[in-house]
């Protein structure tokens, strides 16, 4: 596995367009779970997403610690995300009869809590159980990507899985009450 | 909830990524990007096309065989322009009275740019970008840079020189060209009334050239063409200043390279064509996007007798492919491939039968060709893509595709024109509506309202078959969607349409979804005759289903297939009302009269102004949409009774939304709970405004349609409820709406469809005027709504 300072270095120096989809591919769930988690609407956290990276591509060599590239993304993002948040609100004030965006089809109920979850956690438990889950990375890649010592890394998955399973609780529980109609 | 739980969800959903990847797209954007100009010192003669289509205006027009000694005019312009690192041309030319000019700055190092109606070129050598002035949104095309010698040749043409010109010293007519003395040459051929002046400098460059043309005696200038040497530009001239929110267009390896024949998702040779499917998109889980081809093999070319023509076109229309509905959007062709993207609907067969059982997606292709002896032949052939791997992609995300390849093919052939929303309007016309003025989100309604009518027939007086296509080709022999129908002032006469004669008895069977009959349904049939007054239609005749569910009609008459509708209603207790659905081609193909019915639930309800009093005059649509398709169902629109009351059957399974629509209170979209009793649903009172259509003088525009439409919409699977009005200006351009609540947009027409009445309003063709969007939440209502047309 290329380390993000190669992979930075090869983007800045070379140009390389590989290199930086090698970042996209790493980072892109965590920063569409952060984005998500602000905006619910599947189209414009892809939107934002895409931005985000782009962003980065652009700024890529004001970074100064390659191993804060995830936090530095997830700045972005929820950056990007809060401006559009902004001006969805200005455009589409709430209503009694709020219309759900068309996220529901892309994202089933299952996904859709446990996403809000992951949400939720702290930036740097995010960003380890993100790596962990959903990138498959090893608890050594993990460790590599963040510049973070093994046992710091394992410390921080073993608290981040465990809020994640307290709020899906607390999900869980919620979604027992039935919803009120729109009457 | 235990860690290994929590673990295998993280798992699931890991597998089941609701994300896209934006890798491709997020290197696509940067690798477009534009380059930083730099000086590399060597030499840059290369050009680009069209500013050689720019000078070339001026001189393929002007310029006749000039010889300079013993040289061409051509040679010595080239000359000219070799010598100089970097010069400037300023052209005019004049288009009856109106002069257009253009200007190209041109250094060795760094470039050219070209600037003339209202269209700006920036070339750096190695690619080529261009783009239109004064749109922020506009697409930019990517083209690589042109051969500085071919350039020239456009440039100054020689076979198209006559040779009989030739040259006169004209000393009265020396003068200054940009502070510098020159001296003049007419030149002139056996016909009087044209002359050609040229300006040549102290070092015998040519520097100006202008074509006169003799008009009541007198020389009148038709073109110019200045050229100054050694005079540089400012870097600002030569940086890509493309507008802040543009797309780049990347046409430099055309049609092939955004769909090359090797990474084809299936292809197929047969009789010498080439059938290719090279993208298959499931939209929404519910149709599927389709980017295909059709080619004449070189193989064709040699062993035929004679050589096989080029493939004419691939063969789409509005209607059957088979196994469902599609909607042609566009096509291409490109060195001789014919590309054609569609949407297509499978039908309910399909879905159940070959794409559960088989995995694979049947698509026809039919290409039209000439073969030996030039006689025209239609090739057909079956793919089978697999559907394995297959991501689902949204409406959007598709048309957005679309839209980009659409752009692509514009890029490659300007003459495609505009790419276009096409209607077919109530009074048999088309509107168009330009593609860059249509979001991809209205095109997704505009397609779901389609296959709404595909799919339930009930066209209910708005018919809007939408398709995307080039205007200019709208009748073209491509078979394209839509065919331009004839108008009412008939420029082509209608042809006969077709009629059947019904048998006197029809009989057939009501069954459940396990094909098991249902005694005692109540059969209504009715032929809908759209072009006719309602009270004039055949029919309605009602009968029951006997214990093996069958029933029986007589009925005399005809009917036309392609005007009519052959509707049934069946109402069963435990099961869902049938109420809209078009049972024509089931009927034509001998399949009718079977009717299947889902399993139903009963709802009751009401609906209540904000005081809790019921409410009359109310129409609601409810629809069904299942995840597996197979329960799509719509009621079509019901109107209550007076209190308000509604009771309807409809399927178990599934989500079901409704729209609600009532004249004295805001519309709304109601969801259907799992309750029996939906209760007392309450309206908003809303704020009812009025405003007014007016011109850019302030005159009223009277008579036209103005559209008001929610902007959000609700989706149930297949289905998207709308709600929308759409009111008539008075003769003094006044319009008055009913109460409204959320945000509308608010568009001026000659016709839209009105939702809450189920029919398509129609008006007098507008001016331009800008959509304007509405929060009725937040406005005064006693304010005067303004719809003015664009300065």
């Amino acid at each position: 596995m290329q380390t993000n300072s190669e992979l930075i270095q090869l983007v800045i120096a070379n140009r390389d367009h590989k290199a930086f989809a090698c970042l996209v591919e790493r980072y892109e769930r965590l920063v569409w779970t952060v984005v998500w988690h602000r905006l619910r609407d599947y189209h414009l956290t892809q939107d934002v997403t895409q931005d985000t990276f782009l962003i980065a591509h652009q700024r890529l060599a004001e970074l100064q610690n390659p191993d804060s590239l995830g936090f530095w993304l997830t700045t972005i993002a929820g950056r990007e995300a809060e401006k559009v948040k902004k001006l969805r609100r200005a455009s589409q004030p709430f209503t009694n009869i709020d219309v759900p965006s068309t996220d529901k089809n892309a994202v089933s109920e299952d996904n859709r809590a446990l996403l809000e979850a992951i949400g939720a956690l702290p930036d740097h438990e995010r960003e380890v159980i993100v790596l962990r889950y959903i990138n498959s990375r090893s608890i050594a890649e993990v460790a590599q990507l963040t510049g973070r010592p093994v046992g710091t890394v394992t410390k921080q998955i073993s608290r981040g899985v465990n809020r994640l399973r307290v709020l899906l609780e607390k999900h869980d529980r919620r979604a027992t009450i039935p919803i009120q109609d729109l009457r | 909830m235990s860690k290994e739980t929590l673990e295998t969800r993280l798992e699931q959903l890991q597998h089941s990524w609701p994300g896209e990847s934006v890798a491709s797209q997020v290197v696509q954007t940067i690798s477009q990007q534009p380059p930083i100009f730099r000086s590399n010192g060597r030499s840059n003669r290369r050009f680009f096309p069209w500013f050689g289509m720019l000078a070339a205006s001026v001189a393929l027009i002007t310029v006749g065989m000039w010889m300079m000694q013993h040289r061409t005019l051509q040679a010595a312009v080239q000359e000219g322009l070799r010598r100089t690192p970097h010069w400037h041309v300023l052209s005019e030319f004049f288009i009856g009275d109106q002069a257009v000019t253009g200007e190209i700055w041109f250094d060795r190092d760094r470039g050219f740019r070209m600037e003339s109606m209202g269209q700006i070129i920036v070339d750096n050598g190695e690619r080529s970008y261009s783009w239109s002035t004064g749109d922020p949104d506009a697409t930019v095309l990517l083209r690589p840079s042109m051969d500085g010698a071919q350039l020239i040749s456009n440039l100054f043409d020689l076979s198209r020189i006559p040779s009989d010109w030739s040259k006169h010293r004209s000393e009265k007519d020396d003068c200054e060209v940009i502070g510098k003395p020159c001296r003049a040459y007419l030149v002139s051929g056996p016909e009087p009334a044209k002359q050609f002046l040229v300006q040549v400098d102290t070092e015998d460059r040519p520097c100006q050239m202008i074509l006169q043309e003799q008009s009541n005696e007198k020389w009148k200038v038709r073109s110019s063409l200045t050229i100054e040497y050694e005079r540089g530009a400012s870097d600002g001239k030569f940086s890509l200043d493309i507008p802040a929110k543009s797309k780049i267009i990347d046409v430099r390896d055309g049609l092939e390279g955004r769909f090359p024949l090797d990474k084809a998702i299936e292809s197929v040779e047969k009789d010498g064509i080439v059938f290719a499917v090279h993208d298959l998109l499931p939209v929404d889980q519910d149709f599927f996007y389709v980017v295909s081809s059709v080619r004449a093999t070189s193989k064709s070319s040699t062993v035929a007798s004679k050589r096989l023509a080029e493939v004419v076109a691939q063969e789409s229309s509005h209607g059957s492919s088979g196994y469902g509905q599609q909607v042609g959007m566009f096509s291409a062709e490109w060195q001789g491939v014919h590309y054609l993207w569609r949407l297509i609907v499978p039908d309910k067969s399909l879905q159940s039968d070959v794409l559960a059982k088989t995995g694979k997606f049947p698509i026809q292709l039919v290409a039209n060709h000439l073969g030996p002896n030039q006689k025209p032949l239609q090739t057909r052939a079956e793919l089978n893509p697999p559907l394995k791997q297959l991501q689902y992609s949204t409406l959007e995300q598709v048309i957005s595709k679309a839209r980009t390849d659409g752009e692509l093919v514009r890029g490659l052939d300007k003459r495609k024109g505009p790419l276009a929303i096409a209607k077919s309007m109530s009074n048999g016309e088309m509107e168009f509506t330009s593609f860059e003025k249509i979001t991809n989100e209205d095109y997704a309604i505009e397609l779901l309202k389609t296959r709404w009518q595909v799919r339930t027939g009930d066209t209910s007086g708005f018919a809007l078959p939408v398709a995307l296509q080039s205007p200019k080709e709208s009748n073209s022999s491509d078979g394209i969607a839509p065919r331009i129908t004839p108008n009412a002032a008939g420029q082509e006469p209608a042809p006969p349409r077709a009629e059947v004669v019904l048998p006197k008895r029809m009989e057939g069977q009501i069954v459940d979804s396990q094909g098991d009959p249902v005694a005692r349904a109540q059969v209504t049939l009715q032929i809908r005759r759209f072009s006719e007054d309602p009270s004039r239609e055949p029919g309605p005749w009602t009968t029951m289903s006997d214990a093996n569910g069958n029933y029986g009609f007589s009925i005399p008459g005809t009917i036309r297939p392609d005007w009519d509708e052959l509707r049934i209603r069946v109402k069963a207790d435990g099961f869902t009302d049938t109420s809209v659905r078009d049972y024509m081609k089931e009927y034509l193909s001998g399949k009718f009269p079977l009717v299947k019915l889902l399993d139903g639930r009963e709802i009751t309800g009401r609906f209540v102004a904000p005081n809790g009093s019921p409410i009359p005059d109310i129409i609601v649509r409810f629809q069904t949409g299942t995840q597996d398709l197979l329960g799509d169902w719509d009621s079509g629109p019901i109107r209550l009774n007076e209190e308000g009351k509604f009771t309807v059957s409809i399927p178990r399974n599934g989500k079901t939304a409704a729209a609600v629509y009532s004249k004295c209170f805001a519309q709304r979209f109601l969801d259907v709970s799992a309750e029996a009793d939906q209760g007392s649903v309450r309206l908003a009172a809303g704020k009812s405004m009025r405003g007014r259509v007016v011109d850019r003088h302030g005159i009223a525009v009277a008579n036209t349609v103005v559209q008001v439409q929610n902007v959000e919409m609700r989706v149930v699977h297949a289905f998207a409820l709308v709600l929308g009005i759409a009111v008539r200006t008075d003769d003094a351009g006044f319009f008055q709406l009913p109460p409204l609540q959320g945000n509308y947009k608010l568009s001026v027409s000659n016709a839209a469809p009105d939702f809450s009445r189920q029919l398509q309003e129609t008006g007098k063709m507008p001016p331009k005027i800008e959509e304007r969007k509405i929060n009725f939440d937040a406005v005064n209502p006693n304010e005067l709504i303004i719809l003015r047309e664009q300065k």
